[in-house]
């Protein structure tokens, strides 16, 4: 059923879930958060880290159900035919946003802080190219790059680690100046830099193994990112004083800019250097998401083949992205979507799931 | 599809024109079929001879054939017993028997001599090929300072002395083929029976015969026609001359393909950190091996990735450098009339072209090449304002560090890869540089030969092969054989220092 080629054990899906949800929003966090919770955006992210292991809990109870089905299989078998397609279609336009909003941001971020003068095309199409090369791979390739370019994250948080010659413990204090309500709205902002573990909709089928290690690695995966997260969410608040945070759009580079070594300057370039590793894979996976679904629709399950035209739509979406309002729709559309299709209705379909196994039974 | 199919297809099947033939009982006729046959070349020879009553001739090759030993063994007791059967005067040790003479050239051309007799309707086919071969001498692109000192040579049989003498042991195998049609050139296959995997044996077999082609005059060839990915720059057979180098991958559970007229053995299943790992690292002491193993690693980085680095902070990010060095460097750039890449790809250009033309002189001329390149590129082209100094240094540093590698294959890919990366970085500086290194990354977890992914351990990853990848743990910690070439045994020894617990710990 799912080929030998494609199958990858526990350790590898544990790695593409890191992978998945480390993207862009990182640089941008600290000052979402902050905006909102004041000095207790660490607990924020912490906070969101744990919604979104009940989220996963809930993804994984529904994926159980069909051990050998990704997501674009179990549909049409839960709802019928004609439901389940249409279904499968919206999970496929939400996963080519979320791609195509992961590389809007990012050449975004790109063209502010290194490359001012070269054309956004230019960009988007090196960046493309570089994602289309692994996202025609199987599985097991993917799995392969991904565990490897988890060594960027310890690479990133060594570089944060600099930061701590000096900081000042007092800008966090009061902890819950804001309040908790405010911190716990904090966390609806940092569930969203955090999305990607979506992924196992699509990828369970595939792993080697019992379902519980399958959710033990996911889980390992998420709390590493949350942790990292958490890590670089505090440093950043340590580090600014509440007053300058909210002029400092991408705290994290801002931070970095300060320091320099003996011979290297400027760490921010390498930090993002090695940021275009992780921007890479989120994208690749985002890719590969939507490509398996087009791949079973339109390509007899060759996933692909549908990663050409999947790379225009994407080129398409990032280019319209340019335009602030275009940008700020497509965010509210990628909330909405995140909260309907990763969350609402996966409960209802797991709900939905049940009660027909009793009625059977 | 179909018509373009064959076209393109190579897949014609030929059938072998040998039609059976009886040999005649008249001496003038198999003589006349045999000239006829092999179109009167003039080194076919022949002489008369008699034995039991009855002319007899004696065909040969004189190109090919030893006739001091057609003397010795042939000629000299049929001279003297008179009479007797032919199988016990003759002192050969390849004696056979023929009645189709059919087959007489095809023996003839491989060096054996044929024995014909008037009204005998049978031929002996007698083996005095003649050897001339160079005695066994260091490889010259392969020399190491501890270790073996001797490499292999263009004769199969003395290459399969030289691994067989090493490997004393019945499970190691060797298979002969004959490729290439028209040429005919032998091959020996090696691998260890209770280790390699028998799929990768299977694999190997099934693509040495499919060879198709008819001249096969050198390793390269095999290599292209067997290897996994023809359409990626990394080597993904190891090219060695270095008999002990065969055995230890032979001992891993590799195959070793020798063929007769070349030095080279080729070695696969490998990984790319196996074109990083010489035989001198582990005559050193473990922790020296690991630090000369990490300096050759270190080297690929350099020599792939400095060019693209001095363009990208030149061109985009000067400020990533200290005020001070980027003022100097300036000063020497500002006098040079190109951009960074134009002046990168001409000193890489020039310094390909000095090396291959380093290749081809004679030593005696090579000294010039050497002032020319040295003194005059080096030198004067600074000096004229043509290119800058840090770019001399860099292309430098490259050249020298892309030597470091023990294989030369490798180190022709490392200069290579620099190319595209120095037109990414040239285009999109720091972040070009990245999404080019990633792209190789991606194209390394991509490469598998043999089935054995071709970066492994690291891709994907394998912990307990890490001991001997970057850097050489101590021998004694190196229980288990890497596991890319999927081995029968994993396990290679198991607590070699137990003295140690022995030891009653007297003062």
């Amino acid at each position: 059923m799912i080929p030998e080629k494609s199958r990858i054990s526990q350790g590898q899906f544990m790695f593409i879930v890191v992978q998945a949800q480390v993207g862009v929003g990182i640089l941008s966090l600290p000052n979402k958060v902050q905006a909102i919770a004041k000095g207790g955006g660490w607990i924020s992210v912490l906070i969101a880290g744990l919604v979104i292991q009940v989220i996963i809990l809930i993804l994984w109870a529904l994926c159980k159900q069909f051990p050998s089905d990704t997501i674009y299989s179990f549909l049409p078998k839960i709802t019928g035919k004609f439901l389940g397609n249409l279904l499968c279609f919206a999970y496929i336009g939400y996963f080519l946003l979320s791609g195509g909003t992961v590389l809007a941001k990012f050449a975004d971020v790109i063209e502010r802080w290194v490359l001012q003068e070269t054309p956004r095309w230019a960009l988007l199409i090196l960046t493309l190219l570089t994602c289309m090369y692994l996202a025609i791979e199987n599985l097991r390739v993917i799995a392969r790059l991904f565990v490897i370019s988890s060594l960027t994250i310890i690479v990133m948080v060594v570089l944060t680690l600099m930061g701590y010659v000096n900081v000042n413990f007092s800008y966090i204090f009061p902890i819950t100046e804001a309040g908790w309500g405010k911190i716990v709205k904090g966390a609806t902002e940092a569930l969203f830099p955090l999305v990607g573990y979506e992924i196992i909709l699509v990828i369970y089928p595939f792993i080697e193994g019992k379902s519980g290690g399958k959710l033990k690695a996911a889980s390992l995966g998420n709390m590493m990112i949350t942790l990292f997260y958490a890590f670089e969410v505090f440093t950043c608040l340590i580090i600014f004083s509440p007053a300058v945070m909210p002029q400092v759009s991408e705290p994290l580079l801002y931070m970095l800019k300060g320091f320099s070594f003996q011979l290297i300057q400027r760490i921010d370039l390498i930090f993002l250097s090695v940021w275009v590793f992780v921007v890479s894979t989120a994208m690749v996976s985002w890719i590969y998401m939507a490509t398996v679904g087009l791949g079973r629709f339109f390509h007899r399950g060759e996933h692909k083949k549908a990663v050409p035209y999947a790379m225009f739509i994407l080129f398409i979406l990032a280019m319209m992205a340019q335009d602030p309002s275009i940008s700020d729709f497509f965010d509210r559309m990628l909330r909405i979507g995140h909260y309907t299709f990763v969350v609402g209705l996966p409960l209802i379909l797991l709900c939905f799931t049940y009660l027909i196994r009793k009625r059977r039974t | 599809m179909d018509l373009l199919r064959k076209l393109f297809s190579n897949n014609r099947t030929e059938k072998k024109t040998h039609t059976e033939m009886n040999v005649f009982s008249s001496l003038d006729k198999n003589i006349e079929f045999i000239e006829n046959q092999l179109f009167h070349s003039s080194d076919l020879k022949w002489r008369s001879i008699r034995f039991n009553q009855l002319e007899g001739l004696i065909v040969f090759f004189e190109s090919l054939t030893d006739q001091q030993r057609i003397q010795n063994e042939i000629i000299q007791p049929i001279e003297e017993k008179r009479e007797g059967t032919v199988d016990k005067v003759i002192t050969s040790l390849e004696i056979t028997k023929k009645s189709d003479l059919g087959e007489v050239p095809h023996a003839l051309i491989q060096g054996k001599c044929v024995l014909l007799f008037e009204g005998i309707v049978e031929v002996y086919v007698v083996d005095v090929t003649a050897v001339y071969k160079r005695s066994i001498l260091e490889p010259e692109n392969e020399g190491v300072i501890r270790g073996a000192h001797d490499g292999f040579i263009e004769h199969l049989l003395t290459n399969l002395y030289l691994v067989r003498n090493r490997l004393m042991n019945p499970n190691l195998v060797v298979r002969y083929y004959q490729i290439g049609k028209a040429t005919n050139t032998k091959l020996a296959l090696l691998y260890m029976q209770d280790l390699a995997n028998s799929d990768l044996v299977k694999e190997v077999d099934h693509r040495i015969s499919s060879i198709t082609m008819d001249t096969i005059f050198s390793p390269g060839f095999i290599t292209e026609l067997i290897e996994d990915n023809p359409y990626s720059l990394f080597p993904q057979i190891l090219f060695t001359e270095r008999p002990d180098r065969v055995v230890a991958h032979l001992m891993e559970g590799r195959v070793a393909i020798l063929s007769d007229g070349d030095p080279s053995a080729l070695i696969l299943p490998v990984t790319f950190f196996s074109f990083y790992q010489s035989p001198d690292d582990y005559h050193r002491k473990w922790m020296v091996g690991s630090f000369i193993r990490m300096l050759r690693l270190m080297s690929f980085i350099i020599a792939s990735l400095i060019p693209a680095l001095y363009i990208a902070i030149i061109g985009f990010h000067p400020e990533i450098l200290p005020e001070n060095l980027i003022l100097s460097v300036k000063s020497s750039i500002d006098r040079v009339p190109f951009p960074p890449i134009v002046e990168a790809l001409i000193m890489q250009l020039t310094l390909e072209v000095l090396r291959e033309a380093g290749v081809r002189l004679p030593s005696r001329v090579g000294q010039t090449i050497g002032i020319v390149g040295g003194l005059v590129i080096g030198e004067s082209v600074v000096r004229a304002g043509l290119i800058s100094y840090p770019m001399v240094i860099v292309v430098a540093l490259t050249a020298i560090s892309s030597f470091v590698a023990p294989s030369n294959e490798i180190s022709l890919t490392t200069r290579i890869l620099g190319f595209p990366l120095m037109v990414l970085s040239a285009m999109f500086g720091l972040i070009g540089i990245m999404f080019g290194m990633l792209f190789i990354l991606i194209h390394l977890c991509k490469l598998e030969s043999f089935g054995t992914a071709y970066f492994a351990p690291v891709m994907p990853l394998r912990m307990k092969d890490l001991k001997d990848t970057f850097i050489r743990f101590p021998i004694w910690s190196l229980n288990q054989r890497p596991h890319d070439p999927h081995p029968k045994r994993l396990n290679q020894e198991r607590n070699s220092r137990e003295w140690e617990q022995d030891d009653p710990g007297k003062e």
